[in-house]
């Protein structure tokens, strides 16, 4: 393990995780924007990634 | 397709420019995470990985103030925290017609579950998810679940969707 900062979220008020329906539409909305925008090669790799504004 | 000229990923390529592809700079952290989700996840600086007595004249010429590794200008904030990756792989591809070097999704995912864990933070484990859900068919699963072993984090990996 390398060492690492301290965690700038330590010590605000946030103390429970989110509400996991958010988490799982936040997922959703990032896999559509994936599915739109990213494209890959035969092998899986990332050849191009495209700008977006409000896709 | 409406753009803003301030955009730091359009900032990057342009610096990513003048550099050859294996000098890049090389985006880590909560913007390669906004990066590879495109804007799904959101975070306000540029951490690099690079040479920073290469890439300080650049951003100087540009007048960026810096601040020891700490670069702003405008709503662009850059931290150039290291000069090398320590065994973390990197990806070049294209952004915006420019070529650009990214930490390798694996290596993100498993970086914010190691702030998931040991930073406990909710905002990783929120990041380290997203990408998961967005590449899980797409990432090397070997590679992943090794430096999952290795950063003792293999715990998390188990997602559920």
């Amino acid at each position: 393990m390398k060492p690492r900062k301290i965690d700038k979220t330590d010590g605000l008020i946030r103390r429970r995780p989110r509400d996991p329906a958010k988490i799982k539409i936040f997922c959703e909305m990032a896999v559509e924007a994936v599915e739109k925008g990213v494209i890959f090669d035969e092998n899986n790799r990332i050849v191009r990634i495209l700008p977006w504004d409000d896709d | 397709m409406g753009r803003r000229l301030s955009n730091k990923f359009d900032f990057l390529a342009e610096l990513s420019s003048h550099f050859p592809d294996d000098k890049k700079p090389i985006l880590v952290g909560g913007s390669a995470v906004e990066l590879y989700t495109r804007g799904r996840a959101t975070s306000l600086d540029l951490d690099l990985i690079g040479d920073i007595s290469k890439i300080a004249p650049i951003l100087e010429n540009q007048d960026f103030k810096r601040e020891g590794r700490h670069f702003h200008k405008g709503l662009i904030y850059i931290e150039i925290p290291s000069d090398i990756l320590h065994g973390e792989r990197s990806a070049v591809f294209e952004y915006d017609g420019k070529k650009i070097r990214v930490i390798c999704v694996e290596d993100l995912i498993i970086d914010r579950l190691c702030g998931c864990k040991f930073w406990k933070s909710e905002y990783d484990c929120e990041h380290a998810r997203m990408l998961f859900a967005s590449y899980k068919n797409k990432l090397d699963m070997g590679y992943l679940k090794e430096r999952a072993r290795v950063e003792d984090v293999s715990e998390l990996l188990s997602f559920e969707f």
